[in-house]
């Protein structure tokens, strides 16, 4: 347990010290990756594993202790981050070759800080954790770079409001049930609620609002966009497949028991008021974030948007409060790191060979890039919850468990984000990979192979979990046995639903689309040869297009790829703007910072404080 | 080796009849507009032309896309329960076939997109606009099903409807037939649904770069998704069917009816038909979801 959390700290320390040598920091990186996930491999089953320290001080009558304990869901979601982690790390051996930055140490902290969260069996621990990984993100975001400094800001500003409102939730908590202990807390919560419903609503709201916006949830759902945009492409990866899911962790480990322990009166006999709390938020991001990267032409911030949407599917399996949802969306969580994961590596790839990341300048790849494309098409088919690859699974999972809870508006809007994926998915693949190959690309060439390899695994890994659920579902299952849950151990094949027959084996549906592909195959075989032709030989109407100046960039069509649709939108999208929102509040504040500064400057503002101050403590003594 | 023969009988069966129900549309077609029209048989011919010509491909991807597309659609199809058989043994989950009916289009419009013509691409994005605006609609019908019998298996809520035509949805809930109906005719592909096919603007869309086997290869899929469409029609709404014969009779019988919309109708903008079907259908079967869940 303790070289668990020391292994990273050192590792980040030692590549700190030797940051300027490229060809250290990053084997070390790797060889520390590679030691957690086995250390995190051979946790597996040691539940009783504990490492406290105890304090002598109190806050609010509620002791402070420090702890990390090897809890199963949290093993759940460390040793699947480990993986990915894992993977990514050794793309970036080969991506970092030529990087100006170096964002390796802060990195190891974070990661660091990754089995902190994850392990945390105190609220004071956890919000050590929470708050290294969002200093730390920072500095990994911007790597030097002066350009990305305005995005990091957002996110950073974002993240304080998190960190403060968590910090304030923790300490109500701990006043409440006077401890810090998690399972000590979500059982006092429980108990207390009826009694004190105001202060238990305060705090459950607080500590969502911090968890909702580490997750990108609505009405937060801006910084994904701005960050993924801007930072190291790797380490990107890293964030959105990984980092994203810390708002769901302690969802899944703190709130849902507390929400499906506590009583509270049904609305339209389906759920609760938490549970439509949470599965609006949940449905509004999935639908406004699949809407948003229909219009992107960014490729990243495109991406961004579609994680939007998935967490918003994962809080919608959480909003359904059955089993059934709730294993959907822990699935889900870890189908999404590996196919977000397999999709960022190759943007992080195309933008390593090209430096271009707006799609609408990119096109033709796959003639240059074919293992990059194939990994890219592998993903975005996971992507769109498609069998036989992984995020169907999960998908149908989610959908099953609100049909049964019969909350339709969710599973419409599940449905409506999900097929709105389709356009945005294939709108990336076919401006990034297919369409006429510009001629300044045409001296592309595939990565070398410590990218390609992980291209590889990451397919294999969608590929496996597609077809054979139970590699997740297994560990997910047996870790929630032994937190307590009374779930079935899944089986290696099949999927459980909620309703009345409906159980999938994935393996057969596998089979079956492969029966497909081999009479389909028959089909095309029996044909006629086919003769290969180059890219710019197309219909034209008789027309020759050189003769009107259009060249292969522009003989594409991939620049506002979806105008009529955007048309119908565009008068919803100008009202609905959070950023515009947040930017009125920015305004406000600089006006009244602005405003004491002058009344400070002209010394009035000395006197303005000296009688704030007296009236607080005349206050303080009246209240206290 | 006896589900092998099954899966291939089963698959060349909807071949046969789908090319069959295109033949005899176009038959139909041409009787409404006064002209003679080809024979029923005709579409027989075209593909078997098709695939004896030689034809063009641009690159890897085009030939993975057209196998791709005829792939999920056959894969979907063997999912479908036809008058109390199945090619497998599976609980026909209806979101299972929902999906698995998307990887056919993903590989259709990649295949297309491939090629390099912007025709084609222009013709793929209305296509997924169009998707997007029948799914919801017919996906909000199907709910009310699900929700009604408690189970997401075609074949129990087509059986659940054994015992006589009042049994039948379409009887029971009218409103969600006729928003199933319209969602279909876009799912088709039919006027006044055509935007992403509009010879006349975009050169047949997503065909304009497919010749020989290719054309042929989606003359398949085209054939194979109007049975497996149909196909779901006939079981969540027309009680299923006892035998083959009365199935596909069955499956004519909705065939007939986008066919004889196509003949009159002229074509929507694809703006115009996204939301046309979030307004009209989806109004419609919004109500029958109400009516069903409360």
């Amino acid at each position: 347990m303790l070289e668990l959390l020391m292994v990273p700290l050192i590792t980040a320390l030692i590549s700190a010290v030797f940051i300027k040598h490229k060809n250290i920091v990053w084997p070390l990186f790797l060889t520390a990756n590679a030691y957690i996930l086995y250390k995190l491999y051979t946790l597996y089953g040691q539940w009783e594993l504990v490492l406290n320290a105890n304090t002598n001080f109190e806050v609010f009558g509620a002791k402070i202790s420090l702890g990390v304990a090897n809890n199963p869901i949290g093993w759940y979601f460390a040793f699947f981050s480990a993986i990915i982690t894992f993977i990514i790390s050794v793309f970036s051996l080969g991506f970092n070759k030529n990087s100006k930055g170096n964002v390796a140490p802060v990195w190891m902290l974070i990661i660091f800080s990754n089995i902190g969260i994850f392990y945390a069996a105190d609220w004071i621990t956890f919000f050590m954790m929470w708050e290294l990984m969002g200093w730390t993100s920072f500095f990994a975001i911007t790597n030097g770079n002066k350009k990305a400094l305005d995005g990091a800001k957002y996110y950073l500003a974002l993240s304080l409001l998190g960190a403060s409102s968590m910090l304030v939730g923790i300490l109500l908590l701990g006043n409440l049930t006077g401890t810090f202990e998690m399972f000590g807390t979500a059982y006092g919560l429980v108990q207390m609620f009826s009694q004190e419903t105001t202060a238990s609503v305060t705090i459950i709201i607080l500590l969502l609002m911090a968890f909702f916006i580490k997750s990108a949830i609505f009405p937060f759902y801006m910084w994904p966009s701005k960050v993924y945009a801007i930072g190291p492409e790797d380490f990107i990866t890293f964030m959105s497949s990984v980092m994203i899911k810390y708002g769901i962790y302690p969802i899944a480990m703190f709130m849902i028991p507390v929400f499906g322990s506590i009583e509270l009166p049904q609305i339209l006999n389906t759920g609760s008021w938490i549970q439509y709390f949470i599965g609006y938020l949940g449905a509004i991001s999935a639908v406004l974030g699949t809407i948003l990267a229909i219009f992107q032409t960014d490729m990243k911030k495109l991406f961004a948007y579609s994680s939007v949407a998935n967490m918003g599917y994962i809080l919608l399996g959480f909003a359904a409060l059955n089993i059934v949802g709730f294993e959907g969306a822990l699935f889900h969580t870890v189908n999404h790191m590996v196919l977000k994961a397999a999709i960022f590596l190759t943007l992080a790839a195309v933008v390593f060979r090209t430096g271009e990341s707006e799609m609408h300048k990119l096109g033709g790849l796959v003639y240059r890039m074919p293992i990059t494309f194939l990994t890219f098409l592998l993903g975005i088919i996971a992507a769109a919850g498609i069998p036989p690859l992984n995020g169907f699974g999960s998908k149908w999972m989610i959908i099953q468990a609100l049909m049964s809870k019969r909350m339709v508006v969710f599973a419409i809007a599940m449905i409506f984000a999900s097929t709105g994926a389709f356009m945005y998915l294939f709108r990336a693949l076919a401006s990034i990979f297919l369409g006429q190959l510009p001629d300044r690309f045409k001296e592309v060439k595939e990565v070398p192979l410590t990218m390609s390899i992980p291209m590889i695994v990451m397919m294999i890994g969608m590929l496996l979990i597609g077809v054979i659920p139970g590699v997740v579902m297994k560990p997910l299952t047996y870790a929630l046995n032994a937190v307590g849950y009374n779930v079935q151990i899944a089986s290696w094949t099949t999927l459980e639903g909620a309703l009345k027959n409906s159980t999938i084996d994935l393996t057969v549906v596998f089979l079956i689309f492969f029966a497909g592909f081999i009479i389909s195959a028959i089909m095309y075989v029996l044909g006629n040869k086919a003769q290969t032709v180059p890219q710019d030989d197309n219909y034209t109407g008789g027309e020759y297009p050189e003769e009107w100046g259009v060249d292969a960039d522009r003989f594409n069509y991939s620049y506002s790829f979806y105008q009529p649709f955007k048309e119908m939108f565009d008068p919803l999208l100008e009202r609905v703007s959070i950023d515009g929102f947040f930017s009125s509040i920015g305004r406000n504040f600089e006006y009244m910072s602005t405003t004491v500064q002058g009344l400070y400057k002209r010394g009035e503002g000395a006197v303005l404080l000296f009688s704030i101050g007296v009236l607080l403590l005349i206050l303080g003594g009246w209240i206290l | 080796m006896m589900a092998v023969l099954r899966v291939f009988l089963f698959g060349f069966f909807a071949i046969f009849i789908g090319l069959l129900f295109m033949g005899i549309g176009r038959k139909v077609i041409a009787r409404i507009q006064l002209r003679y029209g080809p024979p029923f048989y005709q579409a027989f011919l075209d593909v078997g032309k098709l695939f004896a010509r030689k034809s063009i491909t641009h690159n890897f991807v085009m030939d993975l896309g057209m196998v791709m597309a005829l792939a999920g659609l056959v894969a979907t199809m063997l999912f479908i329960p036809i008058g109390g058989h199945t090619a497998i043994k599976t609980s026909s989950n209806l979101i299972v076939i929902m999906y698995l009916m998307a990887i056919g289009y993903l590989g259709m419009a990649m295949a297309v997109a491939a090629s390099g013509n912007p025709n084609a691409t222009i013709g793929v994005s209305r296509a997924l606009t169009m998707m997007l605006g029948y799914e919801v609609p017919f996906f909000t019908v199907i709910l009310g099903l699900i929700i009604f019998n408690g189970t997401s298996s075609l074949e129990l809520i087509a059986n659940n409807q054994a015992g006589g035509i009042l049994n039948w949805n379409m009887i029971k809930f009218p409103l969600g037939f006729i928003a199933a109906e319209i969602a279909l005719q876009a799912m088709m592909g039919e006027k006044p649904f055509d935007a992403m096919i509009a010879p006349a603007e975009i050169a047949s869309g997503p065909m304009v770069e497919l010749s020989g086997k290719y054309l042929g290869l989606a003359f398949l899929t085209h054939a194979v998704s109007i049975f497996v469409e149909t196909a779901i029609i006939v079981n969540l709404f027309l009680g299923g069917a006892s035998n083959i014969f009365e199935f596909v009779l069955k499956q004519f019988e909705i065939y007939l009816i986008t066919v004889f919309i196509e003949a009159v109708f002229p074509r929507f903008k694809i703006e115009q038909a996204v939301k046309f079907l979030w307004t009209v259908p989806m109004g419609i079967a919004l109500v029958q979801l109400v009516m069903i869940v409360f």
